[in-house]
């Protein structure tokens, strides 16, 4: 998949050019857009239509969007506050209450074990926590441009990839040596 | 090393190991993304959004004129002769006022829901037949576009934005004898009917219909939340039948709303929402913040998107929100979070 390493932009930087096609663009960005999405809600299921809700407002005023100088920047941006205001209305359906950080793991609802170890160890993290994470571990963002996108400080940026990478590094850690002791089991059960 | 460097490797090792672990996520979920068919279903979605904006559109836009001349002048030419055209139409459903009925005997027109059908149009033209309706005219879809291209010549936004099958045809009665005839509250509870307008004043002296407020028991508004005119009931004025319902929770100031918010929904379609806020709630078409990202000037009027639906505000600022799409949990949710707005 192509990695997203196009720039940030803010309203001072679009710039008018020839519409691309739409379909074009729904066909190059889309699945990138969907891992984004996954990354900020924690969740793979809901990804796909918090980016199909986006490409249908880019879809709306394609006259407009499609001649900006990164299309894929503005419904970033959309993806991004779609998927924070998805995250605060499963907080607030209560289904996040059947998750619970213990003793560093996390314990998930029984539909969420599908998912990868990734999204799960995500959803221990704040929705914008998740949010600086993907932006500058997934898309590349500095940490300026993380800071503009979500409205935040840098500073605040800074303290949100690091209190997210340690507490994310480590929960992989121990997913990664607890896959090692049953490999180890395993080896050690068989004759 | 010392304890910065320490941090700092290690640090890098997380970062490193998080980049593989997001490079693993992408990997996982692209095997899982079918585009073309997300592409096919959101052209099937647009075309679906578009047909839904042009139509409210086009509704917002004969309100706002409705709402100044009546729909007699906006939809229906008077006959010549006729001295006023009616300024408010006649109530819905099968309640009548005798200013009602007193103005629909000098003559009226009944406009049909847009979606009507053929067999519903036949049944409606053969009650009126029935009814002794002499001089009965039938307005067709292209005769109507006729009128509202010549009403709107100065509006080109409203023009492009309409549609022949969005606007309601309609049966134009202009014989008085026969309008008096005509069993009126019958006819409006015909399928495929939207309502009946009458064509001329027909009463020196009109008492104030029901029309002129919600009636109590359907409203969730106080009677101390103010109103402003012209849209007292925007029910009467959306050509889509909208019927005002209690959202649990909503009026009185303890629900979502709070105590001047009235909500309504389209009969046979739990997707569509409509909830106005007339008076001090505390929203406004600046609140909305965030949530606006578009808005479009049209005669005063404007209109942009939130997430579920648009929103549309008079000159004046008041609006109403309507959602489509949605169930009312989600309705809900949304109508809360502007009503949260700084």
């Amino acid at each position: 998949m192509e990695a997203a390493t196009l720039p940030l932009l803010g309203r001072e930087n679009r710039v008018q050019h020839p519409t691309m096609e739409f379909d074009d663009f729904y066909r190059r960005e889309f699945t990138g857009l969907v891992v984004l999405a996954a990354a900020v809600t924690g969740e793979r299921q809901g990804a796909e239509d918090i980016v199909q809700e986006s490409m249908l407002d880019a879809h709306r005023r394609w006259d407009r969007i499609g001649s900006y100088d990164s299309p894929r920047g503005w419904v970033r941006r959309v993806v991004i506050q779609r998927a924070l205001k998805w995250s605060r209305r499963r907080l607030n359906e209560g289904r996040a209450a059947l998750r619970s950080v213990a003793g560093g793991r996390i314990v998930s609802g029984a539909e969420d074990r599908r998912d990868p170890d990734l999204l799960e160890a995500l959803r221990s993290l704040p929705a914008k926590q998740r949010a600086a994470m993907a932006l500058h571990y997934l898309e590349d963002a500095s940490v300026a441009d993380t800071a503009e996108m979500l409205g935040v400080s840098t500073g605040t940026v800074k303290t949100h990839l690091s209190r997210g990478r340690r507490q994310l590094a480590g929960l992989l850690r121990i997913d990664a040596d607890d896959a090692a002791e049953d490999g180890a089991a395993d080896g050690n059960g068989r004759p | 090393m010392d304890i910065d460097g320490s941090e700092s490797t290690m640090d890098e090792a997380d970062s490193e190991r998080l980049r593989v672990a997001y490079r693993d996520l992408q990997t996982q979920v692209a095997s899982t993304v079918d585009t073309e068919a997300g592409l096919d279903s959101m052209h099937d979605r647009a075309t679906a959004g578009r047909r839904a904006r042009r139509s409210i559109a086009a509704a917002v836009a004969v309100a706002a004129a409705v709402a100044v001349v009546g729909i007699a002048v906006v939809l229906g030419r008077s006959n010549a002769g006729d001295d006023v055209v009616a300024d408010h139409g006649p109530p819905r459903g099968a309640s009548t006022t005798i200013a009602d009925e007193c103005s629909l005997g000098r003559g009226a027109r009944i406009y049909l829901q847009p979606t009507a059908t053929d067999e519903q149009i036949a049944t409606i033209r053969a009650a009126l037949v029935a009814s002794g309706a002499h001089g009965l005219d039938y307005v067709d879809r292209a005769a109507t576009y006729r009128e509202f291209r010549d009403i709107f010549h100065d509006q080109p936004d409203l023009l492009a934005a309409s549609r022949p099958e969005d606007l309601p045809t309609s049966f134009r009665v202009s014989d008085p004898d026969a309008a008096g005839r005509i069993d009126w509250p019958a006819m409006r509870s015909l399928p495929g009917v939207l309502r009946v307008e009458p064509l001329a004043r027909g009463c020196a002296s009109m008492p104030a219909g029901p029309a002129a407020v919600p009636s109590a028991a359907a409203s969730t508004t106080p009677a101390d939340c103010p109103t402003r005119p012209g849209l007292a009931d925007l029910g009467k004025l959306l050509p889509t039948r909208f019927d005002p319902v209690p959202l649990p929770g909503a009026g009185g100031g303890s629900g979502i709303g709070g105590p001047c918010t009235r909500h309504w929904e389209v009969p046979g379609d739990p997707g569509t929402h409509v909830t106005e806020f007339v008076g001090d709630s505390g929203v406004t078409v600046s609140s909305l913040g965030g949530a606006v990202v578009e808005a479009a000037g049209l005669d005063g009027w404007s209109w942009g998107h939130v997430e579920d639906g648009l929103w549309l505000a008079d000159p004046s600022g008041r609006f109403v929100v309507v959602g489509y799409g949605v169930d009312e949990a989600e309705w809900r949710a949304l109508i809360g979070e502007l009503i949260k707005q700084p």
